[in-house]
């Protein structure tokens, strides 16, 4: 028997050594990255929920995970989550389809301007239709919402301008559009707010060649402002909650992910410094010997969050030991200060307390405490 | 006889003080003598308020002992103070969606009230969980008294106290607008938790708030945040005529 394609194929590439004999726990189905990254680098995360990890991830391991959005310094720790300061790089909440990542960088450059701009939930709540989770009660009037929205803007703008690497985890092909101008939805109206109306919103369930194109578009957007800019595409492995589409939601699922994953070859074999990251096989392929899904067998496990993160972290962070003590310095940095109150904040709260303590000295202390009146 | 039991931070000292003077003129309400018996929550025998998720059992013991018919509460109320006396070095402020109109600073950064209102809530934690634990606890009527709204920039300069000699420089301390709206905010998240606390509520009467929202100059106490006992006597009052229907005359 002579030599052939597969006589000699490295251990990556045949199944029963690179999937079958792999400890469990173990699978990891990147053989080289095209680029690294290291501490320094200032790194932008945007997708859908799955996304949300991989930002944890970044700061709690000392890498610069950039955050153009940050809270006022007057916010305490579990206000800032409740308020999605921190958890991207800036407060546009999840971003789920191809469409809607460059509608953002549209309207952040003021190049698109959706004519169904905000929803009216009652007297004084005015949701972001784009964002309508991303605080509690909305906006209190359009002003507010404005302004909020041009910082919010500013924001995206310096993110988009400063970032080294930007890595994004497309979640979804379905999505909902507005007939008039196209505007896609994070959420399907009438949802969380807003007025669903099949004669002003329509379903897109984007295509392989509409995700190539949506991202070719962004990514080209994004170089006309940071020419230098690299790129890292992911797939939630988190199938969908719901599909619009007449069948079964495992069917849309397998559908979604799937174009996304065509989507995202297509994109890495033509644009340059574009790179995919496998979470969706480790997690979603079912070949790790683990479950990683929770009980509801959508929601990705710690476990699971953590494989994937190490997979990541060994083919994409150049660690060199001078590196990772930089990275250590950072990530005390952090921890030291991310979950603490405003220094200056404390130092008044404190104060208050002194003087609240001074002020119930001054009950009379000939009175025995009790006051009566008869 | 009325009887009842107050607790609380520095504004319960106020009210204490009132009551005293009260009882010391042999004020009535109605045709009922009543009598309080005032505790502040930092003392040493009911310090933490909370003890394994459940009301300080020397607080219950004192609530038994006074033989009370309704609890007087003045928990916190310094929140809004703490987090607004004086700016930080990003100057902020907030459009209050109660009265849009109010000024803002021009040299501020304007944060969404949700910002402001989700900052308080957590500072309020403690406050709410020690509320929650008093109702949990008894089965009394309880009515908490809204904390008196902000003294003026002036007031906070001209009696900083020696605490805030160390961070007070008075191109820093906050306008009266900030603070009221701060205030503001705050007092609204107060009446919402007593509301689902089934808690009373007894707000400050309009004739305490000098124009600009703070607090009148007659019933400044003798601090920067504090009310005075003239207060104090008119909020026991208040308080008394809210809960008039829930009262039994007693022995």
């Amino acid at each position: 028997m002579g030599s052939n394609p597969y006589s000699k194929l490295p251990d990556y590439a045949n199944w029963r050594r690179a999937v079958t004999r792999v400890a469990p726990g173990e699978l990891d189905p990147v053989v080289e990255a095209p680029f690294r990254f290291d501490a320094s680098s200032r790194v932008m995360a945007a997708g859908s929920c799955f996304a949300q990890h991989i930002g944890r991830f970044l700061k709690s391991g000392g890498y610069c995970y950039l955050v153009t959005e940050p809270a006022h310094s007057i916010v305490g720790p579990k206000a800032r989550t409740s308020l999605n300061y921190g958890v991207y790089t800036a407060r546009y909440g999840n971003i789920y389809t191809s469409r809607q990542l460059l509608q953002l960088i549209e309207r952040a450059y003021g190049r698109f301007a959706p004519h169904e701009d905000i929803w009216q939930e009652g007297e004084g709540i005015f949701l972001d239709p784009f964002r309508p989770n991303i605080q509690p009660a909305g906006f209190n009037s359009i002003r507010e919402y404005e302004i909020d929205r041009e910082r919010h803007f500013k924001a995206v703008r310096d993110a988009f301008e400063t970032l080294d690497v930007f890595i994004f985890t497309l979640g979804l092909t379905e999505t909902w559009r507005s007939r008039a101008d196209g505007a896609v939805y994070p959420v399907c109206p009438g949802v969380v707010g807003g007025v669903f109306s099949p004669e002003t919103h329509e379903l897109l369930n984007l295509g392989v060649d509409e995700v190539v194109s949506d991202m070719t578009a962004f990514v080209r957007r994004l170089r006309e402002v940071n020419p230098a800019a690299r790129v890292i595409l992911t797939v939630s492995p988190v199938p969908l909650v719901a599909t619009a589409e007449p069948r079964h939601v495992l069917v849309s699922s397998v559908y979604s992910k799937s174009v996304l994953r065509v989507a995202c070859e297509i994109l890495t074999k033509r644009l340059k410094d574009v790179a995919y990251f496998p979470s969706y096989e480790i997690i979603a392929g079912g070949f790790a010997s683990k479950n990683y899904f929770a009980a509801d067998k959508r929601s990705v496990t710690d476990e699971g969050v953590a494989h994937v993160m190490s997979v990541f972290e060994r083919h994409f962070i150049d660690n060199t030991p001078e590196k990772a003590a930089i990275r250590l310095a950072l990530q005390l940095l952090h921890t030291s200060s991310a979950d603490q109150a405003d220094p200056e904040a404390r130092s008044v709260a404190e104060m208050l307390k002194l003087m609240c303590d001074e002020e119930a000295l001054d009950i009379d202390p000939q009175q025995d405490r009790r006051a009566s009146g008869n | 006889m009325i009887r009842f039991a107050g607790f609380g931070h520095s504004h319960i000292v106020a009210l204490a003080q009132g009551c005293y003077d009260l009882a010391g003129r042999g004020e009535r309400f109605g045709d009922q003598a009543f009598e309080g018996h005032f505790h502040y929550l930092y003392g040493e025998t009911l310090t933490p308020p909370i003890i394994e998720g459940k009301l300080n059992p020397n607080i219950i013991e004192k609530i038994s002992e006074a033989g009370a018919q309704f609890i007087m509460l003045s928990l916190g109320g310094n929140e809004h103070s703490a987090l607004s006396v004086v700016q930080r070095q990003e100057r902020f402020d907030f459009i209050l969606g109660e009265a849009p109109d109010l000024p803002l600073d021009p040299d501020a950064t304007i944060l969404p009230e949700a910002v402001i209102r989700e900052t308080l809530r957590e500072t309020m934690e403690e406050v709410s969980a020690t509320l929650r634990a008093f109702r949990d606890a008894v089965s009394l009527p309880i009515i908490h008294i809204e904390p008196p709204p902000p003294l003026p920039r002036e007031r906070v300069l001209d009696h900083p106290g020696e605490f805030f000699h160390t961070v007070i420089d008075s191109t820093r301390v906050s306008s009266n607008c900030l603070r009221y709206k701060m205030w503001r905010t705050q007092a609204k998240l107060y009446r919402e938790i007593c509301e689902r606390l089934d808690v009373f509520y007894a707000p400050i009467p309009k004739e305490f708030f000098a124009e600009d929202g703070t607090l009148a100059p007659f019933a400044w106490g003798k601090d920067a945040t504090h009310a005075n006992p003239q207060f104090g006597e008119h909020m026991i009052l208040d308080a008394l005529s809210l809960l008039a229907t829930r009262l039994q005359p007693g022995g």
